[in-house]
């Protein structure tokens, strides 16, 4: 999923990358460094730049884990689970409740896409947890891409299964006909906006946690002995951040069943 | 879910349709050449949808607290 819209900053990245070497002998909070993109393995096709970065490898690594671990959980499934049926029965669980409570009984043929963005998203976040590791979700180029995707993909399912009585989705019921004028317009940008308040709202909850938590660990040092504060606050904060890595995949995957419901019964 | 949550959420929402009718409105105006009018019209529209979407949120978020008010109220009955 390494998008061509990466590939832009890629390039830049790893020109700045070069120049920040120096920088960062010293003691200098840079809380962005952990966002850069760099590539892995230069890859030009077409003339654009697809190369293998390290946002692809996270990427790779969230969906191998995510696979590993319902391959794992189900190798030699039991009556009484173990430890690792547990876990994969678990997030199996999750997402079937998710989709029964939230879409319903049609919503049941779209559960192999719906756990699969489920797990890669969670994954995604909580592997980002690890120092040193990348955390793919917070750019907004891959958060986007995986909302405008969804919402294209929703609305063509509205279309296919309504038709033209798709467009009621557009206009709330009992209203005047003359208000159309204001309505309509309204009601479409506020669907539009669909896929942006997804994408930033996961974005900016990872981004946000994880300058967050790169700025208290930039006070600790600094600080020296006083230094102790911001590091009993970091533990704190670090395990809101897990917290707010299961929330945001659940969010993500729970907004997504929604608009669905809404394509398929429209309100 | 916290009061900082649900502060983000209604700004996200906000700023979401504001950003969407921006777009669209850039967008109309590059391909009709009528800047800058489609981008005031929609800039509107997109405060229209923010108040729509804000107002969305907020009644889903009611609908969820009462409804857990009414399970523990339930729990406890029992």
């Amino acid at each position: 999923m390494a998008s061509t819209g990466h590939a832009e900053t890629a390039k830049n990245a790893a020109a700045q990358h070069g120049a920040d070497v120096a920088h960062h002998s010293d003691k200098v909070i840079d809380p962005l460094h952990q966002f850069e993109i760099w590539s892995i393995l230069d890859i030009q096709i077409g003339g654009f730049d697809v190369s293998f970065t390290n946002s692809a490898l996270w990427m790779v690594i969230a969906a191998v884990v995510a696979f590993g671990i319902m391959k794992l959980g189900m190798r030699n499934a039991d009556l009484v689970p173990g430890r690792m049926q547990n876990v994969a029965e678990m997030l199996y669980g999750i997402v079937a409740n998710m989709i029964r409570d939230n879409v319903g009984d049609e919503g049941k043929k779209y559960f192999p896409i719906i756990f699969a963005l489920f797990l890669f998203l969670l994954f995604g976040n909580v592997l980002g947890m690890i120092p040193y590791s990348f955390t793919f979700t917070s750019h907004l180029a891959v958060t986007f891409f995986m909302a405008a995707v969804i919402f294209i993909v929703v609305t063509i399912i509205g279309i296919v299964r309504h038709g033209t009585h798709f467009l009621r989705l557009f206009f709330p019921e009992g209203a005047p006909a003359w208000t159309a004028v204001i309505l309509v317009p309204i009601e479409l940008v506020s669907y539009l906006s669909r896929p942006v308040s997804l994408s930033v709202r996961l974005f900016a909850n990872m981004m946000v946690g994880h300058i967050l938590l790169k700025v208290l660990g930039g006070f600790a040092v600094l600080m020296g002995a006083a230094g102790i504060l911001p590091l009993t606050l970091l533990v704190g904060i670090t395990a809101l951040e897990f917290l707010v890595a299961a929330l945001q995949a659940y969010v993500f995957t729970i907004l997504t069943c929604i608009y669905l419901h809404d394509a398929i019964h429209l309100h | 879910m916290s009061g900082a949550a649900v502060g983000l959420r209604i700004a996200i929402e906000i700023m979401a349709a504001v950003a969407a009718g921006v777009g669209i409105g850039f967008a109309l105006d590059d391909w009709l050449g009528t800047k800058p009018w489609m981008l005031i019209l929609f800039c509107i529209l997109g405060f229209g949808a923010a108040l729509v979407n804000v107002m969305r949120t907020a009644r889903e978020l009611e609908r969820k607290r009462l409804e857990a008010k009414q399970k523990a109220a339930q729990a406890n009955r029992d």
